[in-house]
């Protein structure tokens, strides 16, 4: 029996669409009728505090440097304070790095610690200027003295002396 | 680094520790915060383990060591009477608080020594500002280990505070004496 032209048109649209419903639904249109394997990870390993503690300070470094480019006349005040919250990244980064060896980033990441970069918009006024850094600092040393109080005796060593340091910032800059 | 080592105490006559703490517990309580201070947990104190116990006595003996030594830097460093007034004041209020924490946890306060020997030669006011600086370096590192001798988060609060405001004082001296950086990255640490 012949067979026009149509109807095999129509009949390869049938099984394309039955193969793409097939596929939405998740099962194979050759295959069972088993539900497709879950491919979100249910117990995903658990988030280490300190990376909110190493990203804070990281963008404190950058609008320190972006702060420093832009006035001038406090970059001596200014650069100190900078190094400061740098050694406190590489810390940081490094104790990351040593409680989280399995973690392919970890190595990079305190490999990395020093060169950050992008744009940071800050006031204009070099009051304005030298307020948002302090007020950087006084964030810094709430988030630190917060991260305190559950962290490892070794990290909360770390973690207070750190806000020690933020605590000494936020008076140079008073 | 230098610092005020504590000589034998002169004797066993003192009052008991358990009455100057009573006693400043009160003093403690009504000061008002520094704009700098950190937060301090408002949990009740309990008992300290035997780390943090070891660590804040030899807190308690370093905020003596501070009271007494700043009457040698008040003899030199005339033009900051009231910085000085100030940091003594302090530590007189953060040695009483601790000595009262000490004993609320059952713990023996070491009573403060007659005297102290300190490694600079206190003459004039450039050595009167260095021995201010060891001063608070040595309360930083003895609160610093306060901090890392506890799981609790109320003794960490309260060695925080300690620390905090040594490292203030310590930049702030550093700055009188013209030392740049007057900021450090870890204070207390060695």
């Amino acid at each position: 029996m012949p067979v026009s032209r149509r109807a095999l048109l129509l009949g390869a649209g049938s099984i394309g669409a039955a193969a793409v419903l097939s596929t939405v639904a998740g099962c194979s249109y050759f295959g069972s009728d088993d539900p497709p394997t879950p491919t979100i990870d249910l117990n995903p390993a658990a988030l280490d505090p300190i990376n909110g503690l190493i990203a804070t300070t990281r963008l404190h470094v950058l609008r320190l440097d972006a702060a420093i480019a832009a006035d001038q006349a406090d970059a001596g005040k200014l650069q100190p304070l900078r190094d400061d919250r740098q050694q406190h990244l590489d810390a940081l980064t490094a104790e990351y790095a040593r409680t989280n060896p399995a973690d392919p980033n970890a190595t990079a990441a305190q490999t990395t610690a020093a060169p950050v970069s992008g744009a940071v918009a800050l006031p204009s006024t070099p009051e304005a200027i030298v307020s948002a850094v302090r007020g950087d600092a006084a964030t810094a040393q709430v988030q630190f003295t917060d991260a305190i109080s559950t962290a490892s005796r070794y990290r909360a060593a770390l973690y207070g002396s750190i806000a020690g340091s933020l605590a000494s910032h936020r008076a140079v800059l008073a | 680094m230098t610092s005020p080592t504590p000589t034998p105490p002169a004797g066993s006559g003192s009052p008991s520790a358990s009455a100057s703490a009573s006693a400043s517990a009160s003093a403690s309580a009504s000061v008002s915060p520094s704009p700098i201070s950190t937060p301090v947990s408002t949990q009740p104190p309990g008992p300290l383990g035997p780390d943090a116990q070891t660590a804040m006595q030899s807190a308690l003996v370093a905020e003596q060591a501070a009271v007494w030594a700043y009457a040698l830097v008040a003899a030199h460093a005339r033009d900051q009477a009231s910085m000085v007034a100030d940091a003594r004041s302090g530590h007189l209020l953060r040695r009483d608080a601790t000595a009262a924490r000490l004993t609320a946890a059952g713990a023996a306060a070491p009573e403060p020594a007659a005297a102290y020997q300190v490694a600079v030669d206190v003459q004039d006011q450039n050595s009167a500002w260095q021995l201010a600086q060891d001063i608070e370096s040595d309360v930083a590192a003895a609160w610093r280990v306060v901090i890392g001798s506890s799981d609790d988060a109320e003794v960490r609060g309260f060695a925080l505070t300690g620390l905090s405001e040594a490292a203030v004082r310590l930049a702030m001296w550093k700055q009188i004496a013209g030392i740049a950086p007057s900021t450090i990255p870890f204070p207390g640490q060695s």
